[in-house]
């Protein structure tokens, strides 16, 4: 037995040996130094997928996703991109939607994080939030995405309450050539994209793109199909040029059309009280963008930018159409030599027409189109106190909005280097969350009870806009800490307490016999009477193990502290925890994998609060590039069990598990 | 369920077969590693016009970049250039540019380099960047990896224009582009 045992452990010695002797590379530094430039000319260089951190001297809880790690985790979707980011919670409702915030208050209408695409906001007034499966880039043109925890309100502006998304696309000029991608697989039954970008003239260049998808349906717990298939097109283009010297000009667009199937349970007066059935929710919807940049000089610029967006979508509960008009100017300069300012100004128009089945006599909205108007500026000023060493940043947003009226969003923080391999910051912060169309406007019924004997009437629970509701609002205190003090290790810690107050509250009025239906009602009104406070913090480390093995590990924890009874905060796991390997074997072979694990959480919805499970889940990504430009891959995603749960909606639709899932995919350039 | 032996030989064989694959990778060099000795060289050939920096004092290197980048350039910190001791700076802002001789700039929006290029131009400080379009923009030394190998560029006219001297032995290897700054 001892003797059996031992032979494998030298059978990991002898080969630990050889795996750290392998290891020891050429490119010890000191004796390249020593090279003459001919030699160095001559010699063959590698580059390795290593991690930035681009955003180190912000004082900020930010984390990138490069389109590198996009890649390589194999995402096939925004959200799947986001889930490498630590802080976030990325959840999948089902097949096509999504609920993700940061710093907890997690749904599928989760209001508290704001997300922009080239700086146009994706997030609806409509129900405050973001509609995730209508939102969607070319993933090989996204040049990186900046997620930022905790407010970014006095920049960013209203609902940055928790946190920010910038998903920033590549420039036309590194975006050239054309790009062919097709795969399929179990879940992901086919998708295919086809880019091609040129140069137009000496100063201008442009790229246009059509992507689409087919993804299977999910399962219910019984194992039954969820009905949740659908697909997606999408086309778009970019053009960039430069205008003379100083000025540049961007011009983008995009449009998309999607159908995806949803099984859908509506409550009813009439027995069995709820009506289930199958619909496909169709949304198309486009956008059209216009950006002039201007430099003065290295410090001093200004941009102007507009856009246009519309969407609409189509389910039998509701039908939505909106157009959005917006322009923003913003303005930067250098003043006495240590204040960098930054101001700028803005307006939005927002035209939405919304139809509210009405059927069952207890949905209602007040009225059916709204026009809105939103006036924001704001200043910032960077103040250099010591030079390369501390930075003082304060400003604030002031906007008018017709639904809250006027906000005041300030912050302030403070960047401290007091050597080069450590980065201090501290900040404090106000934002808020503005109310939505259906917080203001908008009445559900939210499910009707049997009745609980015979003879007594059926309970139908509504919910009632008020059209008084006030922004939610957040004082945030953060700190954060960043070192390379190890080699090859980067550590980014963060710490915050939010201090939220007039949360949204569900107030339950007395029960009221309304003979028109023969029911009895339970009215329900949103107001903003919760205060809670949540704390806690993350910690994301990358690890250069050797060139070729890199090591992310991230960790988040969040605890909440709510003061109500009758209103649940903590609806995002208390902790949740990824690590990732990525393995470059060869410089024409990836082995990548991820490992993720939510801890348990609670979903409030219409029928109360429930637990989902905790999991762990894994994907692996095999990559080959038998050529310099082909790349056949090759992704295994939630692979640990047949399917899990992750969310579950707050209303509308019946859980729905994941399901493992696995894909192959050719990458073409050319 | 995994025996701890049989996750042990496991582990032993995926190592095993990592290390017999790798191979490849010990005759290459990473390429951030070379970018900052190859600037260490480039400081080496070049020689500055006597008011830019006294005697004494040593050649600052200015390196804007992300932290890989910085950390890149720490190797060469406190080496010899000719008879000066190199002075890395690792610069958080684009600020007090007059106190470096190289400037070292990594990525940067293109909206922000011409500028900044152009503000530089008569200035007897070395820009290094790290392809064809920092040089398009008024740039003067260029490192690109091209087909495997780093390929260096410099363009004469911006470096004449500063007054900078650069070994002809160093443009021998290069890559010259005399490209004067296009200006609409």
């Amino acid at each position: 037995m001892d003797q059996k045992k031992k032979r494998p452990n030298q059978f990991l010695q002898a080969s630990l040996l050889c795996f750290t002797y392998s290891s020891i590379t050429y490119s010890g530094q000191n004796e390249l130094i020593n090279l003459s430039v001919e030699d160095l000319l001559n010699i063959e260089v590698v580059s390795v997928a290593k991690k930035a951190k681009s955003l180190n001297d912000s004082p900020a809880a930010i984390f990138v996703i490069t389109q590198d790690d996009i890649k390589r985790i194999g995402a096939t979707s925004v959200p799947e991109a986001l889930r490498l980011a630590p802080g976030l919670d990325v959840a999948r409702i089902d097949s096509n939607k999504w609920a993700i915030s940061a710093r907890g208050f997690n749904g599928r209408f989760a209001n508290k994080l704001l997300v922009l695409i080239d700086g146009r906001s994706i997030y609806t007034r409509a129900f405050a939030g973001v509609y995730w499966e209508n939102q969607d880039v070319m993933l090989e043109d996204i040049e990186r995405i900046e997620v930022i925890r905790g407010p970014g309100a006095t920049l960013w502006g209203a609902n940055a309450v928790n946190g920010v998304i910038n998903i920033i696309t590549k420039h036309s000029a590194d975006s050239q050539g054309g790009l062919l991608i097709a795969g399929g697989g179990t879940e992901e039954l086919g998708f295919g994209a086809f880019r091609y970008g040129r140069q137009l003239s000496a100063d201008t260049t442009a790229r246009a793109y059509i992507r689409g998808f087919k993804r299977a349906e999910n399962v219910r717990q019984s194992g039954d199909g969820a009905g949740d298939d659908g697909d997606k097109v999408q086309g778009g283009f970019r053009l960039d040029s430069q205008l003379s010297a100083q000025d540049s000009l961007t011009v983008q667009g995009d449009a998309y059309r999607s159908e995806n199937n949803q099984n859908t349970v509506l409550p009813q007066r009439p027995p069995p009280y709820q009506n289930d059935f199958n619909e496909t929710i169709d949304a198309f919807g486009g956008n059209l963008l216009i950006r002039q940049h201007h430099s003065f000089s290295s410090v001093s610029d200004y941009s102007i930018q507009a856009y246009y967006d519309f969407y609409e979508r189509n389910e039998y509960f509701l039908k939505e159409s909106r157009h959005t008009i917006d322009i923003d100017f913003q303005h930067r300069f250098a003043l006495l030599d240590w204040n960098d300012m930054i101001w700028g100004a803005g307006y939005r128009y927002s035209h939405d027409d919304t139809y509210i089945n009405d059927k069952n006599g207890f949905n209602k909205i007040r009225s059916s189109s709204r026009n809105d108007q939103l006036f924001s500026a704001f200043v910032q000023d960077e103040i250099t106190l010591i030079n390369d060493t501390l930075w003082l940043t304060v400003g604030s947003k002031f906007e008018h909005n017709d639904y809250s009226g006027f906000e005041a969003q300030p912050t302030a923080r403070l960047m401290w280097v007091p050597h080069r391999q450590h980065r201090l910051w501290g900040a404090v912060s106000r934002a808020v969350r503005t109310p939505s169309r259906l917080d203001h406007d908008v009445d559900i019924l939210g499910r009707v009870l049997p009745p609980q004997s015979p003879g007594t009437p059926p309970v139908a629970v509504t919910f009632k806009a008020n059209p008084q509701f006030d922004s939610e609002q957040v004082i945030s205190y953060e700190l954060g800490y960043r070192t390379t003090i190890i080699d090859n290790v980067s550590i980014d810690f963060t710490a915050f307490y939010n201090d939220y107050s007039s949360l949204i509250t569900v107030q339950t009025g007395s029960p009221i016999f309304n003979p028109a239906k023969g029911t009895m009602d339970l009215p329900n009104t949103f107001t903003n009477s919760t205060k809670g406070q949540t704390y806690g913090g993350e910690i994301a480390t990358v690890w250069q193990m050797l060139d070729w093995w890199r090591w992310d590990v991230n960790y988040s924890l969040l605890k909440t502290v709510s003061e109500s009874q009758n209103h649940t905060l903590d609806k995002s796991p208390q902790q949740s925890a990824s690590v990732r390997s990525l393995i470059t074997l060869r410089q024409d072979f990836d082995i990548d994998i991820l490992f993720r694990y939510a801890d348990s959480n609670k979903t409030v919805s219409i029928a109360g609060t429930t637990t989902v499970n905790d999991y762990v889940s894994m994907d692996i990504r095999l990559a080959w590039r038998p050529i310099r430009d082909l790349e056949i891959s090759l992704v295994g995603q939630n692979l640990l069990t047949d399917r899990h749960l992750e969310y579950k909606q707050e209303f509308i639709t019946k859980p729905t598990e994941i399901k493992r899932g696995m894909y192959g995919k050719l990458v073409w350039n050319f | 369920m995994l025996t701890t032996k049989k996750t042990l030989s496991l582990i032993a064989f995926l190592l095993l077969f990592l290390s017999g694959l790798n191979q490849a990778w010990s005759r290459s060099v990473e390429k951030q590693t070379v970018l900052a000795v190859l600037t260490l060289n480039i400081a080496r050939f070049t020689s500055w016009p006597e008011p830019a920096f006294n005697a004494e004092a040593p050649l600052n290197l200015c390196v804007f970049g992300d932290n890989i980048v910085q950390q890149s350039f720490e190797a060469i910190d406190n080496k010899k250039a000719n008879n000066k001791t190199i002075h890395i700076i690792n610069l958080s802002r684009l600020r007090n540019l007059d106190r470096c001789q190289l400037l070292y700039l990594s990525k940067l929006d293109r909206s922000r380099l011409k500028p900044l290029l152009m503000e530089l131009k008569t200035r007897p400080v070395l820009t290094v960047g790290e392809n064809m379009e920092f040089l398009k923009a008024g740039g003067m030394v260029g490192l690109e990896k091209i087909n495997g190998k780093m390929q260096l560029s410099i363009n004469l006219h911006a470096v004449k224009q500063s007054k900078l001297v650069i070994s002809s032995r160093l443009l021998k290897l290069a890559n010259i582009v005399d490209l004067p700054a296009r200006v609409h």
